[in-house]
């Protein structure tokens, strides 16, 4: 028998004050509470797991969002991003705070119209709508931007038939210099595609171009790439105006602002790594407020960000089930919230707190789900500190996407609640049962 | 009935009330049937007003005048004198035709004279022509058929001998004091007709017409009887008739053309001695051409302290109502109001020079340094949840105001510019070149705006450079005495840095309040307020109306109409020509606001009119404003009648007209209080909701709704 390979012990000294030359100090930071509110209190109240939504993060993000762009431009409007995140209290507050309706499907412009919003105030997006959709959007005077030949021809037959004007503004891709360059919604730019769509608009003379529309991409961490963007849009608008004499009066320059999420890929934290609103804004006006457009005309700008406005709001609270250790020496603590609520976790490091404060000694451990699968991993690696059973996770950064991609899988969707700004706490959504599961079948 | 007979009619109505400065239908109608009671009278003047009306029209001379009888007023006038002092035969009829042809001429002479000093004529063409016809009868050796004409009468116009004929009996008035049959009389003589009973009956119609200017006759009656009686004139036989009318005139046309206020009372009592005394002046002095002097102390004196008024500076001497308005109420209510309201109109439209919120850390007179002959400044701060910086605020760019962008207020000339002065880190002074880098720039000569402690090399503009309202000028920053990035701001009379402010307020702005702008019309900022420039994006074509644009409007109460957009004079209007409403308007930079209106209330347009009376037309998130309405245009019955007598002293009736506008909903939501004493008397309210980009839906009450598309 041949003799085993020999495996020298591992010894790791653990010094519990500041940061060497060799990492950040690893000390845990304890979160037992958000806005005030205990969470403790909050799961023995709901339930685990729990969405959290933060309703002042929520209003701060927004207003200094707005803020950074209205004190360098005149005319400044945000649309809300539906898709980000289109429970109604979280869409409410944004239309409380004056921003427009982004939508992407007839399910979503039918939400926003439920939620009070007037229907000139909606932005009509994405790569298909209906007929019936695009009915709707032009009778209630919406802003319907297209995306693609087939649906500017239906819109237009439309528009005879109706006899209405509807307003819109095309979608542009372009390059931007950034990897990658998003080219399969709208009209490309380069090619000429968007140049070949906005002639058509004009010779028909059925639609009321107003404005244009791009977006290009999502959690862009570079603002030299809205630079490039805001300079070849505000290029295309000034030869769309004066050379095709289009009523372009506003541009969209979609969103992708990053959040303070940790991708992946990325070596620094999202909140080391991203630039603020300020930076964002800055590379924008500063290049728009230069740009003469016919008649000293200003552009309106529109924005239709969404994860940057949420993500830092939306928390998810989870219990731990037990810890494992696996068979390759890892630890592994299994928590009861899995990626069917946390679908941003196969791109995110989200960041992980427990409610444990000052713990020197932490081990590198696997975070998974509840569900019998293998992919239920929320962190493949994460510093913790040593957790029972019982013990309180909260997961940050998981306002955007997540209460709109989560799905009913194994188990049941967890109830959502905000955490108000005078310390109350308001039940949004209810979890689901097994009732509501049924009542679909037959 | 066509429209070229209500025309006429219209005309000659307007051509009775105007006699008392009026364009009130019932009192002319009154006026009209009364002269009738002297059949002969009546009808000379009624047939002098048609003949100048007529012949008016035939010269093509202006419409509108003839329509608001201010050609027909000295006609009728002319003829009632006529009928009054000349006997009824062929030779009058002859006479009246050339009398109504020479007015007409010496009217628009006159006119011509003192419309250029914003005079009116009041009765000097009757005066003139009246006279021209007697002195023409005076050649009697030479014209013998004015000798047959005129027989004797010719020898009764002595002033003492200038009393005329009553056709009711006067004993069943002798019971009256005599200071009221003479206020009576004194009113019937304005029409050539002495009479306590047509007297009585304008009297009243007068009092129905309008409260103040019966206050205004009877203050100034009085004062004038009791100086008659006070210098003892009555015993020397002369009769307070013969000119008593002369005071009552005189105190309809101040009512009319002063705003009737307590010190437009006191210029009338002023104008007695003075007009008691032209009147003998006049009387002596014509009585040398053996003319009577009729009402030409009235036309002169009143015409003098017109002018007085005029020239006055506005403290003591009591202020010249702006338009002539159909009532005197009208005229104190409407100038009141619009002295407020449109007081923004004196300033120049100067912006605030930066874009987005703002908040002001020091106004006027602050404690830091906007003081003595630097007090009138303003510094700005962004502030966001009450913190002007993010993070630890130990970096310049932590703080939010720093590196934004600063604006020219107002169209000018850039003349000076210092751009050598470093940002001071947080915290530091400089105390050398405490104004920092700053930029002057020139609006007019006297008024220079100044913007300092700007940011090094941020400068787009040059000296010498022509800028407009809202470019772009330099950065915020932090050089100078200026401890934390803020913006310094001042208006001043000189191009040199540090001169003493001058006071400019800004105008039509938003004042936040959360997420509420509220819209301050005229003023500078207070210390603590936030505030913003309107947008600059109009919302939908709504109320970019034009003239020759028509509207198409349907209610539910009455059904479709059509308005007009239209001009005159400069000012535009909205008309609904079947039910004779105007409503005029002003469009100005995001502002719409109706100034007046005219004409029934009973129509679509008077709801528009309130419900809309003033509306920010920017694409706003939400804004709310208020604004005073004119309580002549919302009256308030029996108690707005009775409260008219004490008006000019106090006013008691206040009318605000607030709207809140939500862009989320797009609708404006109205509320107009019409308050007596500070007590809730009645409350409108209307909702206009907004349909895409060109119609909009008016509704109030319980059940009226209209639409109007633009």
């Amino acid at each position: 028998m041949e003799k085993k390979r020999y495996e020298r012990p591992l010894l790791k000294r653990i010094v519990p004050t500041m940061p060497g030359k060799t990492g950040q100090n690893t000390n845990a930071v304890a979160q037992t509470e958000i806005d005030g509110v205990p969470l403790e209190g909050l799961r023995e109240r709901f339930g685990s797991p729990l969405f959290v939504f933060s309703e002042s993060r929520l209003r701060k993000n927004i207003r200094e969002a707005k803020q950074a762009f209205s004190t360098r431009y005149p005319e400044v409007r945000f649309a809300w991003s539906y898709k980000t995140n289109y429970l109604n209290s979280i869409c409410s507050l944004f239309h409380e705070e004056g921003s427009w309706a982004e939508v992407v499907s007839g399910f979503e412009y039918d939400k926003a119209i439920e939620n009070g919003v007037a229907s000139n105030r909606i932005i009509f997006n994405g790569p298909s709508k209906s007929e019936a959709d695009l009915l709707k959007a032009m009778r209630g005077d919406s802003l319907i931007h297209i995306d693609n030949t087939e649906e500017l021809r239906l819109l237009t037959n439309l528009a005879v038939a109706e006899g209405i004007r509807p307003r819109v503004a095309i979608r542009v891709n372009l390059d931007a210099g950034i990897y990658p360059a998003w080219s399969r919604f709208g009209f490309n730019l380069e090619s000429g595609q968007a140049w070949d769509a906005l002639e058509k608009i004009a010779s028909e003379n059925r639609l009321s171009c107003v404005g244009l529309h791009c977006h290009i991409g999502t959690f862009i961490q570079t603002v030299n790439a809205y630079r490039v963007e805001t300079e070849k849009m505000a290029a295309l608008a000034l030869d769309a105006m004066t050379k095709l004499g289009l009523p372009i009066s506003y541009l969209d320059l979609g969103g992708g602002f990053a959040s303070k999420n940790s991708l992946k890929s990325s070596y620094l934290t999202g909140e080391d790594l991203c630039p603020s609103f300020d930076d964002y804004a800055e590379a924008i006006t500063s290049v728009l407020r230069r740009v003469k457009f016919p008649g000293d005309k200003k552009m309106v700008l529109v924005f239709e960000t969404g994860r940057a406005l949420v993500d830092n709001a939306g928390f998810l609270l989870s219990s731990v089930i037990t810890n494992k250790r696996m068979a390759d020496g890892r630890l592994n603590t299994v928590i009861d919230a899995g990626v069917n609520l946390l679908f941003t976790s196969f791109w995110y490091n989200h960041k992980v707190t427990t409610t444990y404060d000052n713990v020197a000694l932490m081990e590198p451990t696997t975070l998974c789900g509840p569900l019998c699968m293998n992919i239920d991993v929320i962190r493949d690696n994460v510093l913790l500190p040593p957790l029972k059973r019982n013990d309180l996770v909260l997961i940050h950064y998981v306002g955007a996407y997540n209460v709109t991609q989560w799905m009913q899988f194994i188990t049941m969707r967890p109830k959502v609640v905000m955490v108000k700004e005078n310390g109350e706490v308001h039940l949004l959504r209810d979890a689901e049962t097994l009732a509501d599961i049924n009542r679909m079948e037959h | 009935m066509g429209d070229w007979a209500k025309i006429w009619l219209r005309s000659i109505r307007n051509s009775y009330s105007s006699l008392v400065f009026s364009r009130d239908t019932w009192l002319g109608v009154a006026m009209l049937c009364v002269t009738f009671l002297y059949p002969l009278s009546g009808l000379c003047g009624l047939l002098c007003a048609i003949m100048v009306n007529g012949a008016a029209s035939l010269l093509s001379l202006d419409k509108f005048k003839m329509e608001n009888g201010l050609y027909g007023f000295n006609a009728v006038i002319l003829g009632l004198a006529m009928g009054a002092l000349f006997p009824p035969n062929a030779m009058l009829l002859f006479l009246l035709v050339v009398a109504s042809l020479m007015l007409l001429l010496w009217m628009v002479g006159w006119e011509a004279l003192f419309a250029k000093n914003h005079l009116p004529y009041l009765v000097f063409p009757f005066l003139f022509t009246l006279w021209i016809l007697l002195l023409m009868m005076q050649q009697r050796e030479g014209a013998s058929f004015v000798d047959c004409v005129l027989g004797d009468h010719v020898g009764i116009l002595g002033w003492g001998d200038f009393s005329l004929s009553s056709v009711s009996d006067h004993t069943i008035w002798l019971s009256l004091p005599e200071v009221v049959s003479e206020y009576f009389i004194s009113l019937s003589s304005i029409l050539f007709l002495q009479d306590v009973f047509v007297g009585l009956v304008m009297a009243v119609v007068l009092l129905c017409h309008s409260r103040i200017a019966f206050l205004f006759t009877w203050i100034t009656h009085i004062a004038a009887f009791l100086l008659f009686k006070g210098l003892g004139l009555d015993s020397f036989h002369i009769p307070y008739a013969c000119f008593g009318f002369n005071f009552t005139l005189a105190a309809l046309a101040l009512s009319c053309y002063l705003v009737p206020s307590k010190r437009a009372i006191l210029y009338s009592l002023l104008l007695i001695p003075v007009l008691m005394v032209m009147v003998f002046a006049s009387t002596r002095g014509l009585a040398y051409f053996n003319l009577p002097a009729f009402s030409s102390a009235f036309c002169w004196v009143t015409l003098l302290f017109l002018v007085v008024a005029r020239q006055g500076n506005g403290r003591y001497v009591p202020r010249l109502s702006y338009l002539l308005e159909r009532t005197p109420e009208e005229n104190l209510y409407n100038n009141q109001t619009n002295e407020r309201r449109f007081l923004w109109y004196h300033y120049h439209p100067f912006s605030l020079p930066f874009y987005g919120e703002w908040r002001v850390s020091q106004g006027v007179d602050g404690v830091y340094t906007h003081q003595g002959l630097w007090r009138d400044a303003l510094d700005f701060v962004i502030e966001l949840d009450g913190s002007q910086y993010k993070g630890r605020g130990d970096s310049l760019g932590d703080y939010y105001c720093y590196g934004k962008p600063v604006l020219a207020v107002a169209d000018g000339e850039v003349v000076c510019v210092e751009n050598s002065v470093e940002d001071n880190p947080v915290g530091v002074s400089n105390k050398r070149e405490n104004w920092g880098n700053y930029v002057v720039i020139k609006h007019w000569d006297g008024c220079y705006s100044l913007l300092a402690h700007l940011k090094r090399d941020s400068f787009i503009c040059s000296v010498g450079q022509r800028v407009k309202r809202g470019d772009e000028l330099a950065l915020c920053g932090n050089s100078g005495l200026s401890p934390y990035p803020h913006l310094h701001f001042q208006f001043q009379a000189s191009p040199v840095v540090g001169s003493p402010t001058i006071h400019c307020p800004f105008v039509n702005y938003l004042r936040k309040e959360d997420t509420m702008g509220h819209f301050v019309p005229c003023r500078f900022p207070l210390e603590g307020e936030t505030v913003k420039n309107l947008s600059i994006r109009i919302r939908g074509r709504h109320y970019q109306l034009y003239v020759g644009q028509t509207l198409s409007v349907s209610s539910n109460r009455y059904g479709e109409e059509i308005w007009y957009v239209g001009e005159a004079y400069g000012y535009r209007f909205v008309e609904d020509r079947k039910r004779g409403a105007k409503a005029w308007f002003a469009l100005s930079e995001g502002l719409f606001e109706f100034q007046r209106y005219e004409g029934s209330e009973e129509c679509g347009l008077y709801h528009f009119f309130l419900s809309n009376y003033k509306v920010i037309t920017t694409d706003e998130e939400a804004w709310s404003l208020s604004e005073e309405m004119s309580p002549a245009i919302r009256r308030t019955g029996w108690v707005g009648y009775l409260l008219d007598f004490i008006a000019p002293f106090k006013s008691c009736v206040k009318s605000v007209f607030s709207t809140q506008w939500s862009a989320k909903e797009c609708v404006m939501d109205v509320q107009i209080v019409t308050s007596i004493g500070g007590h809730e008397h009645r409350v409108t309210k209307y909702r206009t909701t907004f349909e895409g980009e060109e119609s909009l839906v008016v509704s109030g009450g319980s059940d009226f709704s209209m639409r109007i598309a633009f």
